[in-house]
């Protein structure tokens, strides 16, 4: 048996999510739908601020994907890819804020958090974000991709691969080599 | 594949969701191959790692309730308070057929862009003229002037409280 962690992964947030989920996709009444914006509320805002989007930007695009999710959630078509389809909604507004901003788009540049936790390292001392940006680093973008997804978003393989649309096996790869990496950036650090 | 096992069968061995027989087989192939042993224990301390600091994140970067209370309350009122939303799904409903449902959307997108530099949600009553113009402009180049036309004269319709 591996070792058991001290450490869990939060599951209360997560089952909060869930159950909203399935009451809107149940009923469908405006109601549900309120209690499904709260509970996925501070998942898209931490989604939009890891990458980099300031509070007022964070929030706007939160209430853009959650429009979004009002409009279209009688399309989706896999229950159980609810999260994913939400989290791919929230990639295309990111996509098109930028694009507003005029910046040069390139998918790798959207979900390589570094340069804005480091940022944001710098004006709130004493955070951890500094340490996360420096273990994503050590990463490619298609691995940092995977694992913002996987630890941050807290999304399963299968729900990775429709958000990126890729195959589940390529996300399953990309994270067995990212945390190989980050097993051996952290014995270099020790040393 | 390592040793007889794929990537996805040692990372489900390492996340506790690997069933019997095949968590029997890496378990007793692990008591007789070092390389895999330090190999596992790496993928644990990975896993360890990037749970705790992605943790410390989201404690770090955690937004107060009262804040969330807020932004929830004011996505509801932008909700209630978006008649265009209607008014923009028949105008896409209208133009798919025409020239493809992501055509369509993309071509809704540029001409909010164009209109209001905003996404559509982000469209207003006064951004309405100049967002079916530029829609009919952009459908005229991908599909033709007819095209052009019933969408510049179905955005005037839609505006006009008809229905379409």
């Amino acid at each position: 048996m591996p070792a058991k962690f001290a450490f869990e992964m939060p599951v209360a947030a997560l089952s909060r999510e869930q159950e909203a989920i399935e009451h809107y996709q149940d009923s469908r009444t405006d109601a549900a739908f309120e209690a499904l914006f709260r509970a996925l509320c501070p998942r898209l805002l931490l989604y939009f601020t890891v990458r980099g989007c300031d509070a007022g930007v964070a929030e706007d695009l939160t209430q853009n994907v959650m429009l979004n999710v009002y409009r279209h959630s009688g399309m989706v078509r896999d229950r159980s890819l609810f999260r994913a389809w939400v989290l791919r909604i929230a990639h295309n507004e990111l996509v098109q804020h930028w694009k507003r901003l005029g910046r040069q788009v390139q998918t790798i540049d959207l979900d390589s958090c570094t340069a804005a936790l480091l940022e944001r390292a710098a004006t709130h001392p004493g955070g951890c974000a500094v340490e996360f940006a420096e273990a994503m680093e050590q990463l490619l973008p298609q691995e940092r991709q995977v694992i913002l997804l996987r630890y941050v978003e807290q999304l399963e393989y299968r729900e990775i691969a429709a958000v990126l649309e890729v195959p589940i096996g390529t996300v399953q790869w990309r994270a067995f080599v990212a945390r190989r990496k980050m097993a051996g950036y952290f014995r270099r650090r020790v040393v | 594949m390592m040793h007889g096992f794929s990537e996805a069968q040692w990372m489900a061995y390492v996340d506790q969701e690997l069933a019997q027989p095949d968590r029997a087989r890496i378990e007793a192939h692990l008591k007789e191959c070092p390389d895999c042993r330090r190999m596992c224990g790496e993928l644990l301390t990975g896993h360890r790692l990037f749970s705790e600091s992605a943790l410390r994140l989201e404690e770090d970067l955690r937004v107060a309730d009262e804040e969330v209370e807020r932004v929830v309350a004011l996505g509801m009122m932008r909700l209630n308070e978006a008649p265009l939303l209607n008014r923009i799904d028949q105008l896409l409903s209208a133009l798919a057929p025409i020239c493809g449902s992501a055509a369509a959307e993309r071509s809704m997108k540029m001409a909010a862009l164009e209109a209001a530099n905003s996404s559509v949600h982000g469209l207003t009553e006064s951004h309405w003229p100049d967002f079916v113009s530029h829609l009919s402009a952009n459908v005229a180049l991908l599909c033709g002037c007819a095209a052009g036309s019933l969408i510049a004269r179905t955005g005037a319709q839609l505006a006009a409280g008809e229905v379409v």
